[in-house]
């Protein structure tokens, strides 16, 4: 191969993922794609999944990558780097062990969100003073991953070090077949002693102090021991993963770790004053990552099935269901992952459910990052722009309209802000290579990887129903110029073409806010063309549904149509 | 492409690895025979352990605590023995509550690991041994019918096979007590205690509503579901196999569905063992002839067989293009289904 070429692999779930992109005059471009079944059950090795997607790769993009022997072709001749990220698997079992809830275990909890834990025990070190009853906890948790942390640099670590010679009996004792992995992002002082402590070996990973002055927190700091903790057990978990990571030259990443790499890339690339805010709706979890300078916020959550989670399908629905029919939905699609709507009723079902695997996903991001500004009524407070849509339920939809309003009514943001969508799902990809091949990510965000979905500004008012919120003029350049105006419980769509920009005037009534600055400004909007427009949300916050089932489920029916979807 | 797959069928190679959490010891051998229940592989840890503060129960000097201490770490302690001591006119005495074992002394702390919990790897039925999982387990093998679901509860059982119905004659309070008992549906938790109140020692549902679901999870008889959510019909194939092994003294295997492990519930009717050395079967690839269970509505529950794989995707109501798969319904019916929302059934 004369052009340099990078691959990235994702091993989903349900899918194996391969992507390849290859320079061409200076330009790194998408030169193929493929997906293959994963192959990670009993007996199953993931290599095999990830052949698949390599064989199709090679038919789809031309390009030879796999020799007589099977084998991955590197260097010159072949692939220069490939990045290997991983999803599948059970959330690991993790343990966090802090000196107080309110600091180092509610750091602890914002660390470990996004590397693909379920937290099994949270061990207060000065709630819980009793050594014996400290290690029955710890050991009854039967955790894959023990996070410890606890005191600032040069200050105090008694606490701390007790609870290391429980972790160090824990550690010795139990042969477990998963050989745990500790993380230790505490006070400095105590690092060295602490590795020799538990004499863990290479299941012992040394992070910097995420708490290392009184009121500063650099979670940043223990990403590295993290990675090769989930690194190292997913190794022991997944069939083959070790033996790919070898034959690729890679270290696998989880795939919400990459992914939050790009959306720090793009949140450094739109220096816009705003943060960038990227949601990944999967059947199995729902991913929230946002950035805004040098705050990072990260949170994984799993959707949870219940009949208050029925009552909030239905409450979404567009055609009139009852939470017996929405649980049996969500039910079977819980034994059948794969499976997809092909009914306008489960269509109906699985759009109105992604509405509120979003909004729980939302609300669990907030009780874990305080400062995330979501409320579950009023939605999203904090300024987002762009905010990156990704994720099969989100992708995989019959029109670009019902993403938008799947993503609209989920987070019911305020002002102003644009819609991107990730349809060819490189943001793993991207992530995943970001560090051989900066430049890679660079270029392909500049060249439009991202769609763009569409423009929503948001009018709020606190005047009653059906009242004007705001008239606005459209500039449309050659096609002239139009005049429309929006009233209070309507949503509105623009048309905008693809290819160029269009300008909107926005007059708000005295007591509207369009995210302007004040409750009445107005001015001019340049919008770039997008697949579904510019929509005007005058719905308010909260948005409020009809009580009446058939009514409400007409309003959802109409908002889409009235978007064009 | 691979598929979502059920296994249904006679004479069916049934391989099961059971296998402990921890490391342990394996107590059976290759080709040893094996009854439900039998212990496949043990690990024998401590009950529990107990820190004593030495230092400040005692109230010495930290320096001076190897005075104290009669014990070393790693050295097996009796019920009653001194563990440390401190003498004087008020001596202080700290002895093993139990039997047990020193596992530390730190910081004037002494940590004892106390009694013994034996947690056992269990075969759910009988079979031979054809495997040894080093420290962990063994894979066992039987061949006989084999009758896959969707959903278990996590437990195992073995009985007679009986179906509730007044054809049985089952309805009677004392037809299914002790015995496994195959019901076509259940709506509502009362219909599910009438059930649980005969006592059965297992029960296999065709479908459930979703209001049952929490009760089953909780409840301690092994429970499985072999369709699915709603109201289904337990297809044909299924229903022969059912009616092939009423009577019969099967297997209820309620595991946990877990697409990790590639793990369903299952009912197995063991026959004459006759084994290959193929360990794990080989992928089902999708292809004309094979009989498959439809997961969407409004044929949900029903089987048919696949006529045609058309290359390119197609749209469907829902507005999504998907790839498709034909199926011909048992009743003759022709239709179209994303390939998605099939099982195929491996008989």
């Amino acid at each position: 191969m004369e052009q340099k070429t990078y691959l990235s692999i994702d091993i989903g779930s349900q899918r194996t993922r391969a992507w390849l992109f290859q320079q061409r005059e200076g330009y790194y471009q998408l030169a193929g794609s493929a997906t293959a079944q994963t192959t990670v059950s009993a007996g199953q090795d993931v290599r095999a999944g990830v052949r698949h997607a390599l064989l199709q790769l090679q038919q789809t993009s031309g390009i030879q990558l796999l020799d007589t022997d099977q084998h991955l072709i590197q260097g010159l001749q072949g692939v220069a780097g490939t990045g290997i990220t991983v999803s599948a698997g059970y959330p690991l079992r993790t343990a966090l062990i802090g000196v107080s809830s309110d600091l180092s275990l509610a750091s602890l909890r914002r660390l470990v969100d996004l590397f693909y834990t379920d937290v099994v025990l949270e061990l207060d070190l000065q709630d819980e003073l009793n050594p014996t009853a400290q290690l029955e906890k710890l050991i009854q948790s039967d955790a894959d991953l023990y996070v410890i942390a606890g005191g600032t640099d040069g200050g105090s670590y008694q606490p701390v070090r007790a609870a290391l010679e429980n972790m160090r009996i824990v550690y010795q004792s139990l042969p477990r077949v998963i050989r745990p992995q500790v993380v230790y992002a505490g006070n400095s002082d105590l690092a060295e002693e602490a590795r020799a402590e538990l004499e863990a070996g290479p299941d012992f990973h040394l992070a910097g102090n995420i708490h290392p002055r009184l009121g500063v927190e650099t979670l940043s700091a223990a990403w590295q021991a993290m990675l090769e903790a989930f690194a190292a057990l997913r190794r022991q978990q997944l069939r083959g993963l070790e033996e790919l990571e070898q034959e690729c030259n890679a270290t696998v990443l989880p795939t919400a770790f990459a992914m939050s790499r790009i959306v720090r890339l793009i949140d450094r690339i739109h220096s816009n004053g705003k943060g960038t805010l990227a949601l990944d709706v999967g059947s199995s979890s729902t991913t929230v990552l946002a950035a805004h300078g040098d705050e990072f916020i990260g949170s994984i959550n799993r959707p949870e099935i219940s009949s208050r989670t029925g009552e909030e399908t239905c409450r979404w629905s567009s055609l009139p269901i009852d939470v017996e029919t929405a649980s049996i939905y969500m039910l079977n699609k819980r034994l059948h992952p794969a499976f997809l709507p092909d009914t306008l009723e489960d269509l109906a079902i699985e759009h109105a459910w992604t509405r509120v695997r979003l909004q729980a996903a939302l609300q669990h991001t907030q009780e874990i990052f305080p400062n995330f500004a979501y409320h579950p009524e009023q939605g999203l407070f904090a300024p987002y722009e762009p905010i990156l849509l990704s994720g099969e339920s989100l992708i995989r939809v019959p029109a670009a309209q019902q993403s938008l309003l799947i993503a609209l009514d989920g987070l019911r943001p305020h002002g102003i802000t644009t819609f991107t969508l990730d349809e060819r799902q490189l943001m793993a990809a991207l992530g995943a290579l970001a560090e051989l091949e900066p430049l890679l990510a660079v270029q392909m965000i500049d060249a439009g990887a991202f769609v763009n979905l569409g423009t929503v500004i948001t009018a709020e008012s606190t005047q009653h129903a059906s009242t004007s919120l705001l008239t606005l003029e459209v500039d449309r350049e050659e096609a002239g110029r139009e005049k429309l105006e929006v009233r209070k419980g309507t949503l509105k769509r623009i048309e905008t073409p693809q290819d160029q920009r269009t300008r909107i005037y926005l007059s708000p009534s005295e007591f509207t806010d369009v995210g302007m600055g004040y409750v009445g400004l107005g001015g001019w909007v340049t919008v770039p063309g997008s697949k579904v427009g510019v929509v005007i949300d005058g719905r308010g916050r909260p948005l409020e549904l009809p009580q009446d089932a058939e009514q409400r489920s007409q309003t959802i029916y109409n908002w889409l149509w009235e978007l064009g979807g | 492409m691979s598929m979502q797959t059920l296994q249904i069928g006679c004479n069916q190679q049934i391989y099961r690895s059971f296998t402990l959490p921890l490391s342990g010891t394996v107590l059976v051998r290759i080709g040893q025979e094996v009854a439900a229940g039998d212990p496949i592989a043990e690990v024998r840890m401590p009950a529990r352990f107990q820190v004593f503060d030495v230092v400040n129960n005692f109230k010495i000097n930290p320096r001076h605590i190897d005075r104290y201490i009669e014990r070393l770490v790693g050295e097996p302690v009796k019920a009653g023995d001194i563990i440390a001591q401190k003498s004087g006119i008020i001596a202080r005495i700290f002895r093993a509550p139990e039997d047990g074992m020193v596992v530390a002394i730190r910081d004037g702390k002494i940590t004892l690991a106390l009694g013994e919990k034996v947690v056992q790897a269990l075969a759910a039925f009988p079979g031979t041994v054809v495997e040894i999982i080093a420290e962990q387990g063994a894979v066992v093998a039987t061949q006989g019918a084999l009758l896959q679901g969707v959903w278990g509860n996590g437990l195992n059982v073995s009985g007679l096979l009986t179906r509730w119905g007044e054809e049985a004659g089952t309805e009677k309070e004392d037809g299914i007590a002790g015995k496994i008992v195959v019901v076509d549906h259940c709506a509502s938790r009362a219909q599910l205690n009438r059930y649980m109140a005969q006592q059965p020692a297992g029960i296999v549902f065709g479908s459930i509503l979703p209001q049952v679901l929490p009760e089953l999870e909780r409840a301690d008889i092994p429970t499985m579901v072999l369709v699915g959510f709603g109201e289904l019909p337990i297809d044909p194939i299924s229903s022969q196999m059912l009616k092939q092994m009423q009577g019969q003294t099967v297997a209820l295997n309620a595991t946990s569905p877990d697409p990790l492990e590639g793990t369903h519930p299952e009912l197995i009717l063991p026959g004459r063992a006759q084994f290959t050395e193929e360990l794990f079967p080989t992928e089902e690839l999708l292809k004309i002839g094979r009989r498959v269970r439809l997961l969407g509505k409004p044929y949900a529950g029903s089987v048919g067989t696949i006529i045609e794989l058309p290359e390119q995707p197609e749209m469907f109501a829902s507005g999504l293009v998907m790839e498709a798969v034909v199926v011909q319904r048992e009743d003759g019916q022709v239709i179209r289904v994303p390939r998605a929302n099939i099982v195929v059934l491996i008989e």
